[in-house]
């Protein structure tokens, strides 16, 4: 009869179906990481079609692919279901079947193993050395949603009804699994054949595959069949030894126990033996030896007990039971004696390994008329000669059962899969029908979701295709976004059946360059401002197995004209929020841009630049309106940038700012509003009217080729225009950064302003800081002198670090003198201040925006990359 | 090890199950290569990347200085410069216009003509000659001028007529040969000559001086109506006076002198830098001949039908920004041609 624990077979492997769940999460999580493990992808992008039409359809498929899940069935050994999230974007081809853009859901199949055809050419011979996974064609389901974007259709598309849709992703899934998907032949052991595998599925949470495993060498033959039961206890792994495996080597080391245990009984006299009735015998002064020996060792298997007075037994019991005998010359003194010993067999989980012991001591019984005699004198000896006996034997018996090997390959195989995967059997539970040793598997830790997003390729919109949760799949994609300096409506949107957030092409471009016709403008694509990404998904937890919901915290891209000037001098702009005047102006500085800061990059386009100092007025409204209206002009981009001496436009009344609206509106190249932030553009330009109007042309390499002071007419403005545009593209907006890239370490002198003149000093009293040293993180806050937005971060810093101490804290000074650093030390001495006064150090760190931070982990390593970080200073 | 979509996971399951003396599992199947992009042009992400995942994300080490992937060409280094307006490589091998490289192009190309305003033909004047980078780029060409008729006339544009107050730099390599020629050529000329009272615009060229060995380097400015000039000479006394020299002439505001010119002469291969700097009394563009403004090789004449002083040698590489070139950035240009 079969073993309910093990079925026909001396042990059994179980690995519940959340682990197999979470080694697939782990290599969906890999992405590459480490080549000699396997990757699930998370995306891919491939053609489909090619060179026969899959029902008509072809084209070209980008997919986001989140982890896969398997589902085992029940009481089969041939046979699993798996189910991937997808979300897809199809783009057909010219006349072909049409299928929805935007395709997302759960692709469903199930696969069965089989062997190969031995008919089939090449495999006549080998064909028992392989096992084949296809998937069972008729069983590939989609499940969701397949939907084009309604704003973007064309007019000569069809809409395509949900059924039809469906039936299309399902018979291009059908098609592609079974063709570009379909796996090869597995050569697998001679050991492991078709049907040496089942899987349970008796409810929710309960699936598991089992495989009978031999202890000592290969499985015993029996039924697959014949594993019906769940031995987990609701852990990862488990082995399942059947009681007569675990009792034959018992009995083949109480048979060696038995064979030889030989030993002397001394007895020396020194009293008569009172044989009661049968009278007394003189034995004082004899000396006897009796001879030992065993003639029959047997043992039986209690298993475990229930619990007792709410205790439970640490192991198993197997009883033992021996006869021997004792011989001696003077065969009346010979006797038969009978012990029985129980012996407890327990797991330690601190070295993975049964251990046996008896179980009090053992009861001798020595039959006949010098049974009580023999007992008094010789029960001790014989309790402990067997004890000892059966304690050595004993650790024969556990030898043979050891899991050890099993363990080692366990974990070689799970470490192909997850190179930091582990085993760890942990403790064993003892029933009438065997043993079962559990344990946990261990896999990688959860990895931090990846996002990113950027433009798309069309560039009407942007695509997170790059992001994803490792070991999970994305739920839903939140946009948001906002434009610098409020400039227009802040927008929101969340997408679940696509990582595009995408507007409706222009309808054309303007004179100097500007989108016209935009219904749904984007920051970035039409004009400076921020677009962040929030992210909810789920993933396969690392240690249940079970889906966890997650949300990344938001990251956010900020775009800028480029406006970059061929001068050293640098350049700064400010950012501001609407307080409690909104909508009617901007009230606080949330920021300072360096606009000059990377000057690898050339300009886009020309940059008109007006310094309105205090003098903006309607006329000069006009002049720039018509000049650029009554340009002749085509060929060049254009960017006009509005600026004012400081605080005027913080502080400036409604009805400016509206003018300002309306210009904006009016002109046909993008207007950028913004205040002379500590004169930088005017020094650099040269602007001695710091309150009249400056008028500058900057090429698109950032030379001045045309300046005026004073008012101009429109015309005069149109035909410098005309005489000094240089041909260029329309204005580009580009990513400005504002942090490092994470994952680089840190230079030692990073944070010093002269690496040069540092390095080359010979004596030099101090080391650089040893950041790849602290251990711990350091949080780097560049800050900058004279900024309000900076002062109420370096605020805000000190009072929340008041304190604390399980950080390291630097602050970048830009702009400042090491004067400067010593005063910030007052308000914040368990900081490091460094004073840069050139940027140098911001540069460095590629940041551009102050107030910013970064952090360093302990090891010296930038781990936020800052121009991903979140940016709530605005909300 | 980048598998194809669900070919792993019937494998997995049998790696799992296979967990003791499956010694058939030798790993996962590879990669598809089918599943990679065929040929889509459009990428659904154009930029930001994911991070790249490695095993060691701490080994990327960023050093304040930017390495240098590839050498920029000459002409990268020019056309990427800030202020870079125009480029005159001069760089034809045949035919009589002088090509421009730029946001100008080809309003700004040059025409080898005369004072007559005669196209000229190629026997009045070479090109196709070896330019200053020959030698480390057989595809450098020069253009080369006898000093008796030809020279080259960009037709006006705006942002080459740099107005006062304004910077740019005026670079180029020449080759003269002080054996041709008038005592005076001209270079680079954007010169209007009302009367001797009356001027506008630059000139650069060199001079030929009694007793000196090497041709004088001269640069001036007019001031406008009612004004004199600003000039500034060096007399260069390195090389062979025949060599390529570098010459950069720059006009902008100069830290503690104000609004100035410079010039500057380096002989190629030679480490001795040739500078002098002045402040500029007064400049003033030319906006009276607009039709005639810059050339090069020939300068202008001071009265309708007068002579056009002429330069006698090669020129190459002649650029026009509307910047003030850094010391450095003259220096990268001149190390490039002279390494």
């Amino acid at each position: 009869m079969a073993n309910p624990l093990t079925g026909d077979f001396e042990a059994v492997l179980q690995v519940s179906g959340a682990t197999v769940n979470r080694l697939l999460a782990s290599m969906h999580q890999n992405a590459g990481a480490n080549p000699d493990t396997p990757t699930f992808p998370h995306s891919m992008q491939m053609r489909v079609g090619d060179p026969d039409p899959i029902d008509g359809m072809r084209g070209w498929v980008a997919a986001q692919l989140g982890t896969p899940r398997i589902e085992l069935i029940h009481g089969v050994s041939d046979r699993f279901w798996i189910e991937v999230p997808v979300r897809a974007r199809y783009t057909p081809d010219a006349g072909s079947v049409p299928l929805p853009e935007f395709i997302h859901g759960t692709v469903r199949a199930q696969y069965r193993v089989e062997m190969v055809d031995p008919n089939c050419f090449g495999w006549e011979k080998i064909t028992g050395e392989y096992l084949w996974v296809r998937v069972e064609r008729d069983t590939v389901s989609f499940t969701g949603t397949a939907v084009d974007d309604v704003s973007i259709i064309t007019a000569t598309q069809a809409s395509i009804d949900p059924a039809t849709a469906d039936a299309r992703v399902t018979a291009l899934a059908r098609h592609l699994l079974a063709t570009r998907f379909k796996a090869t032949p597995h050569k697998v052991s001679k050991r492991f054949r078709q049907g040496a595998m089942r899987s349970l599925n008796p409810g929710i949470g309960n699936s598991l595959v089992a495989v009978p495993i031999g202890l000592s060498g290969d499985p015993s033959q029996g039924k697959i069949d014949s594993i019906t039961q769940n031995i987990l206890g609701g852990r990862d792994v488990a082995i399942g030894i059947n009681r007569d495996v675990i009792m034959r080597k018992v009995q083949e080391q109480l048979d060696a126990f038995r064979q030889s245990f030989r030993t002397v009984f001394h007895f020396r006299g020194k009293a008569g033996l009172d044989l009661g009735s049968w009278g007394d015998v003189d034995i004082a002064g004899a000396n006897i030896d009796w001879s030992i020996t065993i003639s029959a060792a047997s043992a039986k298997w209690i298993g475990g007990l229930p619990p007792m007075m709410g205790t439970s037994l640490p192991g198993g019991l197997i009883e033992i039971s021996l006869h021997g005998q004792a011989r001696t010359q003077k065969s009346y003194l010979n006797f038969d004696f009978d012990v029985t010993q129980t012996m407890l067999i327990r797991f330690d989980g601190s070295i993975e390994e049964f251990t046996a012991s008896p179980f009090g001591t053992a009861i001798v019984n020595v039959p006949g008329f010098l049974g009580a005699v023999i007992e008094m004198f010789a029960r001790s000896q014989i309790q402990s000669s067997v004890a000892t006996a059966l304690t050595n034997a004993a650790s024969g018996m556990t030898g043979d059962v050891s899991i050890a090997n099993r363990k080692t390959e366990l974990v070689n195989q799970l470490q192909t899969m997850d190179e930091l995967s582990d085993v760890f059997f942990t403790d064993a539970v003892f029933t009438a029908d065997g043993a079962i040793v559990r344990g946990n598997i261990t896999v990688s830790p959860r990895s931090a979701p990846d996002i990113s997003f950027g433009f798309n390729g069309v560039k009407n919109g942007y695509a997170a295709f790059n992001s994803w949760i490792p070991g999970g799949s994305i739920d839903s994609f939140n946009w948001s976004w906002k434009w610098f300096n409020y400039g227009g409506k802040p927008g929101f949107e969340t997408l679940g059946d696509r990582y595009v957030l995408r507007r409706p092409a222009a309808k054309g471009q303007g004179q100097f360059g500007i989108t016209l016709g935009v219904n749904q403008p984007l920051p970035g694509l039409d004009g400076m401002g921020q677009v962040c990404l929030v992210v909810t998904g789920t993933r396969v937890h690392a240690v249940t197995g079970e889906p966890e919901e997650i949300t990344v915290s938001r990251k956010c891209r900020k775009f800028g004209f480029d406006l970059a000037l061929a001068t050293p001098d640098r350049l700064f702009l400010r950012e501001w929020a609407p307080g409690p005047r909104d909508p009617i102006g901007p009230v606080a500085e949330v920021a300072v841009h360096e606009v000059n800061a990377d000057r690898s990059n050339s300009h886009g386009a020309n940059t008109l630049i007006i310094r309105a100092g205090n003098a903006w007025n309607n006329e000069v409204a006009a002049s720039i309106r018509d000049g650029l209206a009554n340009s002749r002009r085509r060929d060049a981009g254009l960017v006009v940038l509005v600026l004012f001496n400081e605080k005027r436009l913080m502080e400036a009344q409604p009805v400016m700012l509206e003018d300002l609206r309306t210009l904006a509106a009016e002109i046909e190249a993008p207007l950028v509003v913004n205040e002379d932030v500590e004169s930088s553009w005017a020094r650099a330009l040269r602007m001695e009217d710091r309150d009249g109007v400056e008028w500058r042309l900057v090429t698109p390499t950032g030379g001045v080729t045309w300046m005026h002071s004073g008012y101009i007419a429109a015309r005069d403005l149109s035909s410098v225009l005309d005489d000094y545009l240089l041909r260029s593209p329309p204005p580009a907006i580009m990513h400005t950064t504002s942090g490092g890239i994470a994952g680089e370490r840190i230079l030692p002198y990073a944070f010093e302003s002269d690496v040069i003149g540092r390095l080359s000093r010979m004596e030099d009293a101090c080391p650089p800081p040893p950041f790849e040293r602290l251990g711990i993180e350091t949080v780097v806050s560049f800050i900058r002198k004279n900024s309000v937005s900076s002062e109420a971060a370096l605020r805000s810093v000190a009072e929340s670090n008041r304190g604390r101490s399980e950080q390291m804290r630097v602050f970048v000074l830009d702009g400042g003198t090491r004067e400067d650093a010593e005063r910030m030390r007052e308000l914040l001495p368990d900081a490091m201040i460094v004073a840069d006064e050139n940027g140098k150090i911001a540069r460095r760190f590629g940041v551009s925006m102050w107030p910013s931070t970064l952090q360093i982990s302990g090891s010296g390593v930038i781990m936020d990359a800052g121009e991903e970080r979140e940016d709530t200073a605005h909300e | 090890m980048n598998d194809a979509f669900l070919l792993l996971t019937p494998v997995l399951v049998f790696v799992i199950v296979a967990l003791v003396g499956f010694v058939g599992c030798g790993g996962i199947l590879p990669a598809s290569a089918d599943t990679l992009p065929e040929g889509d042009p459009v990428p659904e992400q154009v930029d930001n990347p994911p991070k790249a995942v490695s095993k060691n994300p701490a080994t990327k080490i960023k050093s304040p200085i930017d390495p240098v992937i590839r050498p920029p060409t000459y002409e990268e280094l020019v056309i990427n410069a800030f202020g870079f307006l125009a480029y005159w490589p001069l760089n034809e091998a045949q035919g009589t216009v002088a090509e421009v490289s730029g946001p100008l192009k080809p309003m700004a190309n040059g025409v080898y003509t005369n004072a007559a305003g005669t196209p000229l033909g190629a026997g009045s004047f070479g090109v196709g000659k070896q330019g200053v980078l020959f030698a480390k780029d057989n595809t450098d060409l020069a253009a080369e001028f006898a000093g008796t008729e030809a020279f080259i006339e960009v037709p006006f544009q705006a942002p080459l007529n740099v107005g006062p107050g304004l910077e740019f730099t005026i670079e180029l390599w020449a080759k003269p040969d002080p054996t041709l020629g008038a005592d005076r050529g001209v270079l680079v000329s954007s010169h209007h000559f009302e009367s001797v009272a009356q001027q506008q615009g630059f000139e650069i060229g060199m001079l030929k001086v009694a007793g000196q060995t090497h041709q004088q380097i001269y640069a001036r400015v007019y001031s406008g109506t009612g004004s004199t000039q600003t000039e500034i000479a060096i007399q260069p006394v390195d090389g062979a006076p025949d060599e390529w020299r570098h010459i950069v002439f720059r006009h902008g505001v100069v830290s503690g002198q104000g609004l100035a010119i410079r010039l500057r002469s380096q002989v190629l291969k030679t480490a001795k830098v040739e500078e002098k700097i002045t402040t500029v009394f007064s400049y003033e563009n030319v906006t009276s001949q607009k039709a005639t403004t810059l050339r090069f090789a020939g300068g202008h004449a001071p009265v309708a039908g007068g002579g056009v002083p002429l330069y006698a040698g090669r020129l190459d590489a002649i650029a026009f920004y509307n910047t003030q070139l850094s010391d450095a950035e003259i220096a990268k240009r001149f190390d490039m041609a002279s390494s």
